[in-house]
């Protein structure tokens, strides 16, 4: 059974791109358009990691951050931003990786692939 | 105040480099796409996606230009429903699309002496403000008087607002409340009715009321 992914990104554009570069190494992607969304998806499948954007209305990634662990406190999550300031935000160290937004995703790839331990 | 300085040329630069990056990796990670798709429908969308995210860039690179220098205004007087007309014409699609509506509630004889393309502007600004603020449904009312020696415009919504925490920051450049944007157009605003000494800018923000409103004045050239 392929391994699911969550993906919390607001612009649609970005979505559709991770969405399909990430299911082209064998996962299975959800998304969600904003931190609600994302806490919801993850009450409710069985995820194997989230990927997470930092601006974002509604919610911020942070507060989504600490949403999301403190109902799966073992979830490997990704934090994927443009900002690259956040990274000296301690709220930021939650996560088990933070990554600045490239057009090479290959570095998202690799990480999510070593986070999962394939 | 230096360190005040500094630390708003970082928040600045920071904001500046999000809204470069964003659509730049969206667009490097499509073309990448490009190079191996053998479905011409998908090498299509890919390239509406590229060339939407690159009219994001022109936007920054404009507010960018906007904020950084002005050209001296030209005024001239104008009739104020007339160019209120024109404002309603540009945003009617993008109101149809919301299902929101802009009312208009300006004398048809009242005339304004100023640069028409910078109130252009100003006005750009604060409706698409406005406009973002709905949740669906909602109205942008522009509404234009005048009070003496002044003509008043004012532009009003009833939207989210701005919370209480954030209403300090809303002139600073590239803060925003919305996912996307550059977080230039109040800053815009505000530096245009700065660089005008017998114009005034004044704004009420309140957070998720009725009454979120934004108001000019232009004081008569003879007054």
């Amino acid at each position: 059974m392929k391994k699911t992914i969550l993906l919390i990104e607001d612009e649609e554009s970005q979505r559709i791109l991770y969405q399909e570069e990430i299911e082209k190494h064998g996962y299975a992607v959800m998304t969600a358009a904003d931190g609600h969304e994302g806490i919801e998806v993850i009450e409710k499948h069985p995820i194997d990691l989230a990927i997470l954007d930092i601006r974002m209305p509604k919610m911020d990634g942070l507060e989504t951050l600490g949403k999301l662990l403190s109902s799966r406190t073992n979830l490997p999550v990704i934090i994927y931003t443009a900002y690259s300031h956040y990274k000296t935000d301690f709220m930021s160290w939650a996560a088990d990786s933070y990554l600045v937004k490239s057009s090479d995703l290959s570095e998202l790839t690799r990480k999510i692939k070593e986070l999962l331990g394939d | 105040v230096t360190c005040q300085r500094l630390a708003a040329v970082g928040r600045f630069s920071a904001s500046l480099a999000h809204e470069i990056r964003n659509p730049l990796a969206t667009i490097g990670g499509f073309a990448k796409q490009l190079l191996d798709l053998k479905d011409p429908a998908k090498a299509q969308r890919n390239l509406k996606i590229i060339v939407s995210e690159i009219e994001k860039l022109e936007d920054v690179l404009n507010n960018l230009l906007e904020f950084s220098s002005f050209p001296a205004a030209k005024k001239h007087e104008f009739l104020l429903r007339e160019f209120f007309d024109e404002i309603v014409e540009v945003f009617s699609i993008r109101m149809e699309k919301r299902k929101a509506v802009l009312r208009v509630d300006v004398p048809p004889d009242l005339v304004l002496s100023a640069d028409k393309a910078q109130m252009g502007e100003v006005m750009r600004n604060l409706i698409t403000n406005s406009l973002d603020s709905l949740s669906s449904s909602g109205v942008v009312t522009v509404k234009a008087w005048r009070e003496d020696a002044d003509v008043i415009i004012e532009v009003s919504d009833n939207g989210t607002g701005f919370p209480p925490e954030q209403q300090k920051k809303v002139f600073e450049p590239f803060f925003t409340t919305k996912s996307h944007g550059t977080g230039l157009g109040l800053t815009i605003v505000k530096k245009l009715y700065r660089e005008e000494p017998r114009r005034q800018y004044r704004h009420r923000l309140a957070h998720r009321g009725r009454n979120n409103r934004e108001t000019v004045s232009s004081r008569r050239e003879n007054a």
